[in-house]
């Protein structure tokens, strides 16, 4: 590695990047380099770069990757655990060096890092001048900046599909993102966070007392970012209905079931990004659906099943499956969703998604599922 | 005046077209080859429609469009409203035979089933990768056995011993095919081979998971075909109903959701006459290039899509 000071990247998954980038600048002390946002052209380049058969999150990453570096960041951020990206990590490594480009990985899944302290450690050695006390003091910033940004997504995807004025949610959203790219502390988070939520709950909504209502499941990167999965939940919630969305990155890895405060240190502890949804999660969730699997299938599958089970039991009117194509886990998944199909009679789109998908045949299967779901509805309450 | 509505289907093979009145009697109807040309394809279906109609007592208040050019000619037509496949066939199907439970449909080159509770879908799918199970599969198997593909069904109702046929892809079946003639399995035995083929390859793909309960109600193209329709009605031990409308469903649910969406937009047959050009714009404000369609119409711009942002709006 040349003597060139670090420059951080972190791939376009949803608008995660901004807490990152904070993390490293504010934390770490380091630059921070945002990757383009994703275009049919990242993908192109990505595809172009990786081997034909791997799933289409490694090619996202990959396209990111080099547009990120071609930007100017030497150090490229690689978190997993899901499944098969926790090996990617080399492989991305292997193929970027030898494309030529001078790099580093901080690849959080090595098997060295073990715990959450490893994990720590292992940033820290990219900062090594910097103080612990310097880079604990802007996680509550950080943390705060991720549950902000799943919050104000979550309202929107229960509440944009019922809009009177066109456009009125997105703009409010849009500009949420751009003043939280400049939020420096927790506080402006905070108030960055209330002034959204006034601003949503101010604007013109005619929502029925009981609309249409979606879930959305399935693999873990597919799911959260809304270029890859051609804004699903935004298509699904315009055509008038309220998505819901339980997987991101507040319940994944930061927010914890247990109630009380002992549970909850006692979680974080045993911490490991090596289990999916988390670590914290992952048991309750697999208690949870004891009735149609035994074994974890790996990655996002505990989550897919378990929240297909909740959103069918709490009477949703149907639910999406949203995966890469090839990706084994959620694959494996889809018989046990066909079983709570037929148990609770719930209506269930699988889409599939390449790096080649077309937007009309997406828009289409989903237009004509929600079309079969409100007539469903409308006959049920006449 | 009275007031009539409107529906095309356009497809990639054919399209058609009705005209159907507020009780939602059938006033007009067309079917016609596609013949890779969309827009003239629907306007020739247009200017027939008016021909069987007396548009002194009749003025179409609302049109509706459905297939896969339902984009490009609901702005030709200043359709009320453009729906998919899916949702216009359920809705014609289901308006004709309200006891429905299972819609099987097999197309020149794709084939869904839709399943019905109470007169509404719950359940569909459609698979538009693999050819073994459509229409131009049975189509280019007429060609090699020398057979016009519209005599395979009476052919194949004469076979007592229909010939077994691999049939889990087209490459597996052809070859398996060109196997029993060499064998020298009687003709018409491997035409009703064939349509077993058909038949079971759809049950084991898209109708895969699905109860398929009856009343059966069986369309598109293949349905024409009797030993396809035989072969379904053995393999499910039920009556298969085949509608002799029932290449209209499309366009006929078309016209019922026009006419449901309560939104009336003038329709004008002039539209016949009218000059319509498409053009491909390629959106150059950022790497992912949309491709964006724009609709002339007499050289003024009538509608544009394909931007995925608004920084790729086209306005006239
Ligand atoms: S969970 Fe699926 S998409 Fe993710 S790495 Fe594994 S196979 Fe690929
Ligand atoms: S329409 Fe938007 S997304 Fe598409 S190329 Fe133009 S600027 Fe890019």
């Amino acid at each position: 590695m040349s003597a060139k000071p670090y420059n951080l990247t972190y791939p376009q998954l949803g608008n995660y990047d901004i807490p990152i980038g904070f993390l490293v600048r504010k934390g770490l002390g380091l630059a921070y380099t945002s990757p383009p946002p994703m275009t049919k052209q990242t993908i192109e380049l990505g595809a172009k770069h990786s081997p034909d058969y791997v799933c289409a999150p490694f090619k996202c990453m990959m396209g990111c990757y080099i547009e990120a570096m071609e930007k100017g960041a030497n150090v490229i951020i690689q978190t997993g655990g899901t499944c098969r990206l926790g090996y990617y990590g080399e492989l991305h490594e292997q193929i970027l060096k030898d494309l030529g480009y001078d790099f580093k990985i901080m690849n959080l899944t090595l098997a060295q890092y073990g715990g959450i302290m490893g994990i720590l450690g292992g940033i820290k050695k990219y900062a090594p001048k910097r103080k612990w006390s310097q880079i604990a003091k802007v996680i509550p910033t950080v943390a705060k900046m991720i549950k902000s940004i799943d919050k104000v997504e979550d309202y929107m995807r229960k509440n944009m599909g019922f809009e009177d004025i066109p456009g009125s949610f997105e703009k409010i959203y849009k500009h949420f993102l751009s003043k939280l790219r400049q939020a420096e502390t927790t506080k402006d988070v905070e108030e960055l966070y209330h002034l959204t939520m006034r601003s949503f709950s101010r604007l013109p909504v005619h929502k029925p007392d009981d609309p249409v209502r979606v879930g959305i499941i399935g693999e873990y990167f597919t799911i959260m970012d809304p270029f890859s999965n051609h804004e699903i939940e935004k298509k699904i919630a315009m055509m008038g209905a309220e998505v819901h969305r339980w997987m991101d990155l507040s319940h994944s890895v930061l927010s914890c079931p247990d109630d009380n405060a002992l549970d909850m240190l006692r979680s974080y502890a045993k911490y490991d990004l090596k289990r999916f949804p988390s670590s914290i999660w992952v048991d309750s969730q697999r208690k949870k659906i004891k009735k149609y699997v035994s074994e974890d299938m790996g990655a996002s599958s505990v989550a897919t099943i378990a929240m297909a089970d909740h959103y069918a039991a709490s009477g949703f009117d149907g639910l999406v499956h949203v995966k890469s194509f090839g990706c084994t886990p959620e694959m494996d998944a889809i018989p046990v969703l066909h079983n709570i199909s037929a148990d609770y009679k719930i209506p269930i789109l699988y889409l599939s998604y390449d790096t080649q998908s077309s937007d009309t045949g997406i828009e289409t299967r989903a237009e004509a599922f929600y079309d079969m779901i409100s007539m469903r509805k409308e006959a049920r309450q006449s | 005046m009275k007031k009539a509505y409107l529906g095309i289907d356009i497809g990639s093979i054919s399209t058609k077209g009705v005209i159907i009145d507020e009780e939602h009697n059938i006033l007009a109807s067309v079917y016609l080859w596609t013949e890779g040309n969309p827009l003239g394809a629907s306007k020739k279906v247009i200017q027939e429609l008016a021909s069987q109609i007396d548009l002194d007592e009749w003025t179409v208040v609302a049109a509706g469009t459905t297939g896969s050019a339902r984009k490009l000619v609901g702005a030709m037509c200043n359709a009320s409203i453009v729906k998919n496949e899916i949702t216009a066939h359920a809705v014609g199907t289901t308006t004709l035979h309200p006891d429905v439970r299972t819609i099987l449909e097999i197309g020149g080159q794709d084939s869904k089933i839709i399943c019905v509770e109470d007169g509404v879908a719950v359940d569909y799918a459609m698979n538009t990768l693999c050819a073994a199970g459509t229409g131009s599969f049975l189509t280019s198997q007429a060609r090699r056995l020398g057979v016009d593909v519209e005599e395979f069904g009476k052919i194949a109702l004469g076979s007592k011993n229909p010939t077994p046929i691999a049939a889990r892809c087209t490459v597996f079946a052809e070859s398996d095919l060109v196997h029993k003639i060499q064998m020298g399995h009687k003709k018409e035995d491997i035409i009703a081979g064939l349509c077993n083929a058909v038949a079971n390859n759809y049950l084991n793909n898209i109708g895969k998971g699905k109860k398929i309960l009856p009343p059966i109600v069986f369309q598109g193209g293949v349905s024409k075909n009797e030993g396809v329709v035989r072969a379904f009605a053995d393999s499910l031990g039920e009556e298969i109903i085949v509608d002799e409308n029932g290449h209209l469903m499309g366009c006929y649910g078309a016209a019922i959701l026009a006419h449901g969406s309560g939104i009336e937009k003038p329709f004008s047959f002039d539209v016949a006459d009218m000059e319509f050009v498409t053009r491909e714009v390629i959106c150059e404000n950022c790497p992912n290039h949309c491709e964006i369609i724009c609709v002339y119409r007499d050289g003024e711009l009538i509608d544009s899509w394909g931007n995925r942002c608004e920084r790729g709006v086209i306005r006239s």
